[in-house]
């Protein structure tokens, strides 16, 4: 029998958000049915009259989904029943759409669904419900009624480029002292600020110098033992998060893209190099960027796993001890579903660890993490419904006996730190990083070894 | 100021040993070049937690706890942003500003002098010349400096508590020009033009959370837009903008459409007299030129990184990403260079010549019009043009020795 995790609670279809509650406030009937109508006829058009003429209501989606299997398999948490109880009701409703429903439409778009894109796997006819999520999630945009809390990272994202308010001087500050910090392992090693024609743009999320400024110190680190050739803007564009592009702000999720490749093309360097996340690499490979008019990313960009992967198999980095505990590993959706890294995802842990044991499900049809699509950044209110929503990935991972759970992404990192310990599951979540800066050998690479 | 007449055209060759520096210091950060090419310089660490800047192999006298930022001026001057004792200053050939900064960044030069943005117990401005904004705000954005020496910035007017959606929604964000508000509060502001004299700025909005505009000193445009992009001032004064209605984007004038087509995207606009030149997307993924609404013929499918025109406007000037490669266009024209890596060209006076340098598998260049100079060297840095358009200054890295050398270009072309 399925060991399942003991705590049990239903998903609060109650909770109160204050961003979500304001914005209804400010809304007339007429306005709201403005704007749906409006979205729909102008920025909607064969595809999505495709997926709901297409649909036949089969339910094949339905187990793909973890939220439908933790809430025990309520047919209101099937991916194609959030699309009927969202967007099908303001296609039937011509628009005409009451401020409850609306509420209730918020709370499944944003906080019901992670846009993981599993279900389409599953899908005889490879509907997108991820895509028709985040065009409900877009007609809330221009309603203005996107939850409180991840509309403030927007807004953070449009006024200083990056997700956390993190003040100009604040971001080359926390470079400067990881740099002055990290010399500790090597005396001359430095961070390069704005270095003009260097191979490689490192870029990372807003988190990283705001709570976790370590991750820049270890990849400092790996940097300069590898003999990188490398360089970090000082200047917004440094951030590669996206949050814009998961409340369907389109215009701020390019404006951030555009940032992000600009800084890159200032800097003349070949490649950029992304720290381990997952949401940000399909913002600035597939969803940012195309909302610019580039169909591929203008300048070469790679995930921090092709990039460790080439390290270690390069001899660039070499490791001394591997890591002896037992291992699993969460396959992030925007990078094994997005992108294909599993496989090279598992060569690195092969490579770092001594003992491996697989999650299952895994590789492209692992579960999300949870807190994808911008569910975490919906905040304190939606926490709880969160780790409720989550009861399957909990199980998930409780199946491996792993002590050790490695996720290359930091949404992922923190979600499934959340469900740890909601969950009383004695685990450590690690990036990569993490793994590589304590077993690495801390010389130099010298070319020709 | 640029005095290049006065630079040495003639001494064919000149030599600094740069590797000898490494044996001197316990490391040299990037070499930076003079336009001249007559001085080299880096920050060179001298001790621990001891910087020095090293120019030509003489270190300046002050050593200093932090250094970053290292530029030379158009007129030759050396600057860096310095610190010590947990003050910041900008250091110019050695000799600090008095005005000391919690904190300095954002380093611009001209030929008007120095700006930076600076923090003071939490509050922010900018500093110009040794001068600081006399009002400093909650934060700041998108810094510009002239060519008069005028400095603009999006500044924070408000304080805000976290996840306050509706003072943001409000307007908390200003154009501050000279350190005095020049405009409305708007949801967001960004990219600030001055006009030529410094005496107007032109910026995009965002009103709430959907409406987009142009803002010219404290007034807004009427239309409002789906988005907008960095308005430009024409020599008449007139406001240009890239701007998005109904998915498509246009060129604006005034508040009024100026040309006749749109386009998927329109970037990089570039203005000189009469003639208006921006870098269109036609179709999905591919990217050229649009100049005066009519396109050029050339594509490419990754991004044009730079387009502008010489000063006399007869020369407009693409840089540009197809494939793998990087390449120039000029006047719908494409050289052909398959670069990895390529820098923004200069124009020669006559317009005859245009020189720039490129990477290549790991070797620096010297390109003039479109012809790859067959000599590979460690590092290239920003050639120059005599004033007569017969020379090309050369400033390289060879096998550790800084070398600058006069080219004639009929040896070269
Ligand atoms: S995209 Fe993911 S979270 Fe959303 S319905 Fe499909 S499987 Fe469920
Ligand atoms: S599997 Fe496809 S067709 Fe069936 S219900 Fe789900 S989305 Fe509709």
């Amino acid at each position: 029998m399925q060991e399942t995790s003991t705590k049990d609670s239903e998903t609060d279809t109650k909770v109160i958000d204050e961003g979500v509650e304001k914005g209804l406030k400010g809304l007339t009937p007429e306005k709201i049915e403005l704007v749906i109508n409006q979205v729909l006829k102008n920025e909607t058009g064969a595809r999505l009259k495709l997926y709901i003429d297409t649909c036949m209501r089969c339910s094949l989606c339905a187990d793909a989904c973890s939220f439908f299997l933790s809430n025990d398999r309520a047919p209101e948490f099937s991916p194609a029943g959030k699309v009927k109880q969202t967007l099908h009701e303001m296609i039937r409703l011509k628009g005409k759409v009451s401020k409850d429903t609306l509420r209730n439409i918020v709370r499944i778009a944003h906080t019901e669904c992670n846009v993981c894109k599993r279900c389409s796997m599953y899908c005889p006819f490879g509907i997108d419900i991820a895509y028709m999520i985040l065009l409900v999630r877009r007609i809330c945009h221009k309603l203005e009624i996107t939850p409180l809390y991840i509309q403030d990272t927007v807004n953070s994202h449009a006024a200083t480029m990056n997700q956390m308010w993190v003040k100009e001087d604040e971001w080359i500050d926390t470079l400067q002292w990881q740099e002055e910090d990290a010399r500790e392992e090597f005396e001359n090693l430095r961070i390069p600020l704005d270095k003009d024609g260097a191979d490689i743009m490192y870029s990372v999320i807003a988190p990283e110098p705001k709570f976790q400024a370590g991750l820049i110190y270890q990849s400092a680190v790996i940097h300069h033992a590898a003999d990188i050739n490398w360089t970090m803007p000082s200047f917004p564009g440094w951030d590669n998060s996206n949050m814009a592009m998961f409340t369907g702000d389109y215009e701020i999720s390019g404006r951030i893209a555009k940032a992000h490749y600009e800084a890159a093309t200032k800097l003349h360097v070949k490649k950029i190099v992304m720290g381990e996340c997952g949401h940000a690499f399909r913002s600035v490979f597939d969803v940012g960027n195309r909302w610019m008019g580039w169909a591929m990313p203008p300048v070469d960009v790679i995930h921090a796993i092709e990039f460790y992967h080439y390290l270690l198999t390069s001899g660039r980095i070499k490791i001394k001890d591997k890591f002896k505990e037992t291992v699993t590993l969460h396959d992030p959706c925007n990078i094994s579903r997005g992108r294909g890294l599993h496989d090279k995802a598992r060569e690195l842990v092969d490579m770092l660890c001594e003992s491996f044991i697989e999650m299952t499900p895994n590789k492209e049809h692992n579960y999300c993490c949870g807190a994808g699509g911008g569910a975490i950044n919906c905040g304190p209110p939606w926490k709880i419904n969160r780790m409720v929503n989550n009861r399957e990935k909990a199980d998930q991972i409780k199946r491996t006996g792993a002590k050790v759970l490695i996720a290359p992404c930091h949404n992922c990192h923190s979600g499934l730190e959340d469900i740890l310990h909601y969950y009383d599951q004695d685990m450590e979540v690690k990036f990569f990083g993490d793994l590589i800066f304590n077993a690495m050998d801390k010389t130099i690479y010298k070319g020709g070894e | 100021m640029r005095d290049i007449e006065k630079w040495d055209w003639e001494t064919s060759e000149k030599e600094i040993l740069v590797n000898k520096w490494i044996n001197d210091y316990n490391w040299i950060e990037e070499i930076k070049v003079s336009q001249d090419g007559e001085n080299i310089a880096s920050i060179v660490s001298t001790g621990e937690a001891e910087f020095g800047i090293c120019v030509n192999g003489e270190l300046w006298d002050e050593s200093f706890e932090k250094a970053w930022s290292l530029q030379f001026t158009p007129s030759q001057k050396l600057v860096s942003l310095v610190s010590n004792d947990e003050e910041w200053a900008v250091c110019i050939d050695g000799n600090s500003w008095e005005s000391k900064f919690d904190y300095i960044w954002d380093l611009k030069v001209n030929s008007k002098g120095v700006g930076a943005s600076v923090q003071v117990d939490g509050k922010y401005g900018m500093v110009v010349n040794g001068i600081a904004w006399g009002d400093l705000f909650e934060n700041i954005s998108g810094t510009v400096l002239n060519e008069n020496g005028d400095s603009a910035a999006v500044v924070q007017v408000d304080p805000i508590s976290q996840a306050d959606i509706e003072r943001y929604n409000n307007g908390i964000y200003s154009v501050s020009v000279n350190g005095i508000l020049a405009s409305e509060k708007h949801t967001n502001i960004w990219d600030i033009s001055f006009n030529s004299t410094g005496s107007e700025v032109a910026y995009s909005i965002r009103k709430n959370r959907t409406d987009y505009s142009i803002g010219r000193n404290k007034s807004i445009w009427d239309n409002t837009f789906q988005c907008s992009w960095k308005p430009v001032f024409t020599n008449n004064n007139e406001v240009i903008a890239p701007v998005r209605k109904g998915g498509k984007w246009y060129l604006y004038k005034d508040d009024k459409q100026l040309w006749k087509n749109n386009y998927l995207q329109l970037l990089n606009l570039a203005v000189s007299g009469d003639n208006i030149s921006v870098a269109i997307s036609d179709s999905y993924g591919k990217w050229s030129v649009s100049e005066n609404d009519i396109k050029w013929d050339f594509r490419c499918d990754k991004i044009i990184s730079d387009l502008f025109y010489s000063d006399s406007g007869k020369t407009l000037i693409a840089l540009f990403k197809n494939n793998k490669y990087w390449d120039i266009a000029v006047n719908n024209k494409i050289w052909g260079l398959k670069a990895d890596k390529l820098w923004k060209p200069h124009i020669s006076d006559n317009e005859e010549i245009i020189t720039t340098r490129m990477e290549k598998d790991g070797k620096y260049y010297l390109v003039v019009n479109g012809n790859v100079h067959n000599e590979g060297f460690e590092m290239i840095f920003e050639p120059e043009i005599s004033s007569d358009s017969s020379k090309i200054l050369l400033k390289v890295l060879d096998m550790g020795v800084y070398k600058r050398k006069i080219l004639p270009l009929d040896q070269l072309l």
